[in-house]
């Protein structure tokens, strides 16, 4: 194949042949000539010392107001140990009886609402003793340490403020935080943009129900890296959508060369004018890079032909089915409804990145049973959804998911204030090794958070407070690792350089 | 991010010396306008220079011998607000027709504009789907056929325009390489168009002008009237000095724009926008509109005994409630804030009229005594006897203490922002903690009386209601100075980080100022003072460059 060929395939198609590509490199016994072929094709005319492999498809979800799996995985000294279950007090916040609890391998237990998930357990690993969140309400914050490591209230060079893409309208119940170390997505759309740079730019939406909430997405000092942030279900939809884009090539896209070259001059000058710093330059000049390829398209612009985002009615049912539709989260769009158009994106190859933000409602002292059901089933009836589509659609191996509680976790009692506890995320993805690491224990209603220790077993001593826990910058760095990043730049931050990768939660 | 040879450094110059080291960064027409504005600084100042008084020279913080003033730098690229800038091409263009700007307005929430009745935020980032979708929107205005019949043959004013300023040899250059460019004179205007009106010159609020006060005035142009300099204006400032921007000020605060700028600083600090079958989540923003309309006293924001409908008419509030508490007493208001406790709605009061978050200096807000308040909030130790700090979920009655008495004045506000007079205030124990009967809230008090009763404490003083809270909130120090602060982050475009490290001191000297003109001060004089505050421009000033 001539370069040429590749250059005139669609952009749906070249996708596809550099997927098959990228998974040709990485197996191990190619014939070395043809891999630097293939990296030939992959790169350019001239291929690089280091093979630009695509990252696996990312799905990040970011859940706020401190979600609790207690009702998903409990974890294992609390499903074996001497506890008080009920929802007031120290009690363990837990409706079934222990014996009741199926007991399904890798140290996971799993309550009523965790069982959807039993099929796909192999595959799921959950952590959640982590380093605990620091924001300035009870531990409320956008960014945590398991999504950017190093984050926290201290600017310095390289350290800049977290908060200004993400708006909101009270920034104590975020952290005016400062960081270096970019966030999952962003750092995975940069990759992937900068693999292949006909990539369509990732996706986040901006589905925090509550205007003094969000969630963080920082892309430090890379260039181009932010993914496009989405407010609502229709501009998504209307964003992902071949719809109405037929007809003659309206004059934005004849003349986008033109137009995005004169405004990068234009604006350069005004970025020199201001001393905005270089990475502000080389940001702005990658974006206006991307907007000439997007004002360029015109037809189906990259999409399949007549793809429509918007879920179809028996869509949205399947993805609605058993659902509980509690809490706040639902005024922009519920996670199943999120969960159902990012699976359709990525399993229709339109993006490889893909975050979405979901919450309940904040809520502190007593929680009621209904409310550790509701945000279990929250978290496992969308996941398992998305699992069976990814791997209906021969991608598993390729994607991995990970969510977080963004905001911090709770502790094992039912009356609990955030930022003590539980810390963590989940990972899910076709090369992440199930089960559930580390584990919580109790001496009557004190609790002790155990973390693993380096083969994956929860350490003997537990402790209540924040010392002896899972470093963020670990899970964030064993997050990169699944995803196939490139490692140098995942470790070229000042926070993430040390970072231990968690082998344990891996495949080999 | 932007460097910033003495923006940032140049914030906390503690030296007059620290002037000089302008003279290597600027141009002799900036070091100018900084002498001259310090020059007026100190002249103004000077009478009560280093007195250590409240309000003073030194109580700004600067120590003994020069200002020190609030930290305002780039960290990123940032536009204008949405409304700011379509408002900008509206006034801009206004001989096109009202539909030129339709996709613009069907595209308003990826552009940036908020809705808070949907939880849309605004947003001011400029990324690569903002930029794409915003060149696509513009095509309507750039290829109009009365953009075409006004400058086909005018490339140069049509860039005047746009900028409002004089052009550059940076200009000049634009407008040769379009020129010598292929394609017909019409498509050439139209890439022009689409370039400049899409630059961050014309979608931010800084601009390219020689003259800083021609720059600073252009920027507050953009964000008070949401437009750019008119060619008498850019003249007025070019040949003229600092009085001649507080003639401008005041001539911008009583444009119909610039109410409709308060209209939008209400409505996305308080995150109250937008309608639904339920609430009118307008009513604040109007009546923010409506006050600075009628140059009426800031305060009524808190005070005023009506709201006002889209029409800026007045009409009765939509709570039911037997009192009115301007922007209070709204359902938006109730709504957009409303949580168990009522602590979103305190919170929201607090951080808004007072810029204070929990927990405030006691001899502010003296604490409800432990014995009065539930027990979940009296508590503040751990287990083991040692203190919480807070934040960790221990350290409740340092808080909630302070909380109680500013939640317990919506003990009567329901859910949906409807005034019972029935409430209790009890806790429904069917119900999670927070949360009482009928879709009310539950009160941070024991006593069943005190419970189910509005009277509270605020700032050390008693109060039957809210509306009472209301009037006592309005007279405190904290309010005003909180007051010129939100004005300023809004006006000049400052985040959340920023506008809270504006300099108290500063703020101070801002409201004795709006105060010695008007005793009940009006937004309008809380904006001109502010804007034409030496220190600030001084802040402002060392941006721009």
């Amino acid at each position: 194949m001539k370069f040429e060929d590749f250059e005139n395939m669609a952009p749906n198609e070249r996708r596809e042949f550099l997927k098959a590509l990228s998974l040709f490199t990485l197996f191990p016994f190619a014939p070395s000539g043809l891999k630097e072929a293939c990296q030939e094709i992959l790169l350019g005319k001239k291929a690089y010392a280091q093979a630009a492999v695509l990252p696996r498809y990312f799905i990040e979800i970011n859940l706020r107001d401190q979600f609790d799996w207690t009702h998903l995985f409990v974890p294992p000294g609390i499903a074996t140990g001497n506890i008080t279950r009920g929802f007031s007090g120290d009690q363990v916040g837990l409706a079934q009886s222990q014996d009741s609890l199926v007991q399904a391998g890798n140290n996971f237990y799993l309550p009523d609402e965790g069982q959807v998930l039993r099929p796909h357990l192999d595959d799921i690993a959950v952590l959640e003793t982590c380093e605990l969140s620091v924001g300035p309400i009870h531990g409320h914050e956008g960014g945590n340490a398991t999504r950017s490591p190093g984050r926290g209230y201290n600017s310095g060079p390289g350290r800049e403020k977290m908060y200004l893409k993400d708006p909101n309208s009270k920034l104590s119940g975020n952290g005016d935080h400062y960081s270096s170390s970019p966030t999952p997505a962003n750092i995975h759309n940069y990759v992937c943009k900068k693999a292949d740079s006909s990539l369509k730019n990732g996706v986040i939406y901006k589905g925090i129900s509550r205007s003094i909430h969000t969630v963080y997405h920082y892309s430090g000092n890379l260039a181009g890296a932010d993914p496009d942030r989405y407010q609502s279900t229709s501009d998504l939809e209307k964003a992902f959508s071949t719809s109405g884009n037929a007809g003659p090539a309206p004059n934005y896209s004849r003349f986008s060369n033109q137009i995005t070259q004169l405004i990068k001059k234009v604006d350069k000058n005004y970025l020199n004018n201001f001393r905005y710093d270089g990475n502000a330059h080389s940001d702005h000049e990658k974006q206006l890079q991307g907007v000439q390829k997007r004002l360029a398209s015109t037809g189906a612009g990259g999409l399949p032909n007549n793809f429509q985002l918007a879920l179809s009615s028996a869509e949205r049912n399947h993805w609605r089915n058993d659902f509980p539709e509690m809490g706040r989260g639902g005024s922009k769009a519920w996670l199943w409804e999120q969960a159902g158009l990012a699976t359709k994106l990525i399993t229709n190859d339109i993006v490889r990145t893909v975050a979405l933000e979901f919450d309940y409602v904040d809520v502190h002292g007593d929680r009621p049973e209904k409310l550790f059901r509701a945000q279990a089933k929250q978290v496992s009836n969308p996941l398992s959804k998305m699992i069976d589509a990814l791997k209906t659609a021969g991608i598993w191996n390729e994607t991995v998911i990970a969510i977080f509680t963004t905001d911090g976790g709770r502790g094992m009692e039912a009356n609990s204030f955030g930022s003590k506890g539980k810390n963590g995320a989940i990972l899910a993805g076709g090369q992440i090794k199930g089960g559930y690491y580390g584990n919580v224990t109790n001496q009557g209603t004190k609790y002790f958070y155990h973390r693993p220790d380096d083969s994956g077993r929860p350490v003997a001593n537990g402790v209540s407070g924040n010392n002896q826990r899972v470093a963020g910058r670990d899970l964030w760095m064993t997050l990169m690792q699944a995803l196939r990043m490139d490692m140098s730049l995942a470790r070229s931050f000042p926070d993430t350089k040390d970072a231990k990768i968690l082998d344990y939660m891996l495949k080999s | 991010m932007k460097t910033t040879p003495f923006s940032a450094s140049y914030l906390q110059i503690n030296s007059l010396s620290g002037f000089g080291r302008i003279k290597i960064y600027s141009k002799f027409g900036k070091f100018l306008f900084l002498g001259v504005v310090t020059l007026l600084f100190y002249n103004n100042c000077s009478g009560y220079k280093g007195t250590g008084e409240e309000g003073s020279f030194s109580s700004l913080g600067g120590g003994s011998e020069s200002p020190a003033v609030f930290e305002a730098k780039n960290s990123s690229v940032q536009v204008l607000p949405f409304r700011q800038r379509v408002s900008k091409l509206e006034n801009l263009f206004s001989f096109l027709p009202s539909s030129a700007f339709n996709r613009l307005r069907a595209n308003r929430f990826i552009l940036g504009d908020h809705d808070h009745s949907q939880s849309i935020n605004p947003s001011q980032t400029w990324s690569q789907s903002v930029m794409e979708k915003w060149i696509e929107s513009i095509e309507p205005i750039c290829q109009s056929s009365e953009i075409i019949n006004r400058y086909a043959g005018d490339h140069q004013g049509f860039l005047e325009v746009v900028y409002g300023r004089k052009l550059s040899y940076g200009d000049q250059e634009l407008l040769q390489e379009i020129a010598a460019g292929s394609g017909t004179q019409n498509e050439k205007l139209f890439i022009l168009c689409s370039v400049s009106l899409s630059s961050l010159e014309f979608v931010s609020e800084s601009s390219l002008a020689e003259s800083p006060l021609v720059a600073y005035g252009n920027r507050l142009a953009n964000m008070l009237v949401a437009r750019n300099l008119s060619s008498t204006e850019s003249d007025l400032l070019e040949n003229g000095n600092i009085y001649d921007l507080r003639q401008l000020l005041e001539t911008w605060t009583a444009d119909p724009s610039f109410h409709i700028s308060a209209k939008t600083m209400m409505e996305v600090q308080l995150a109250t926008s937008g309608k639904t079958n339920e609430v009118d989540f307008n009513l604040p923003g109007q009546l923010m509109q409506f006050i600075s309309r009628e140059d009426r006293s800031f305060s009524e924001v808190l005070t005023a005994d009506y709201c006002v409908d889209e029409n800026l008419e007045p009409v009765s509030c939509d709570t039911a409630s037997p009192y009115n508490a301007g922007v209070l007493t709204t359902k938006a208001f109730m709504v957009g804030h409303t949580g168990r406790f009522n602590l979103g709605r305190a919170g929201k009061l607090m951080e808004q009229f007072a810029c204070k978050n929990y927990p405030m200096d006691q001899s502010l807000q003296p604490p409800i005594k432990r014995e009065r308040i539930i027990d979940m909030f009296a508590q503040d130790q751990l287990d083991d006897g040692t203190d919480g700090a807070f934040g960790n979920g221990f350290a409740c009655y340092t808080c909630h203490s302070q909380f109680g008495a500013h939640a317990q004045l919506f003990v009567k506000f329901d859910a949906f922002g409807n005034y019972v007079d029935g409430a209790t205030g009890a806790q429904n124990p069917d119900l999670e903690a927070g949360k009482s009967f009928n879709d009310l809230f539950t009160s941070h008090l024991k006593d069943s009386n005190e419970a189910a009763s509005e009277a509270s404490q605020v700032f050390g003083r008693q109060v039957a209601n809210l509306k009472e809270a209301s009037e006592v909130i309005v007279q405190s120090d904290e309010f005003w100075n909180c007051s010129v602060q939100k004005s300023l982050q809004y006006f000049l475009n400052l985040d959340h980080s920023e506008a809270e490290h504006i300099n108290v001191g500063l703020l101070r000297d801002i409201v004795r100022k709006a105060k010695t003109r008007n005793p009940q001060p009006s937004l309008s004089d809380l904006v001109v003072e502010s804007l034409s505050h030496p220190l600030v421009m001084l802040s402002i000033e060392g941006r721009l460059q």
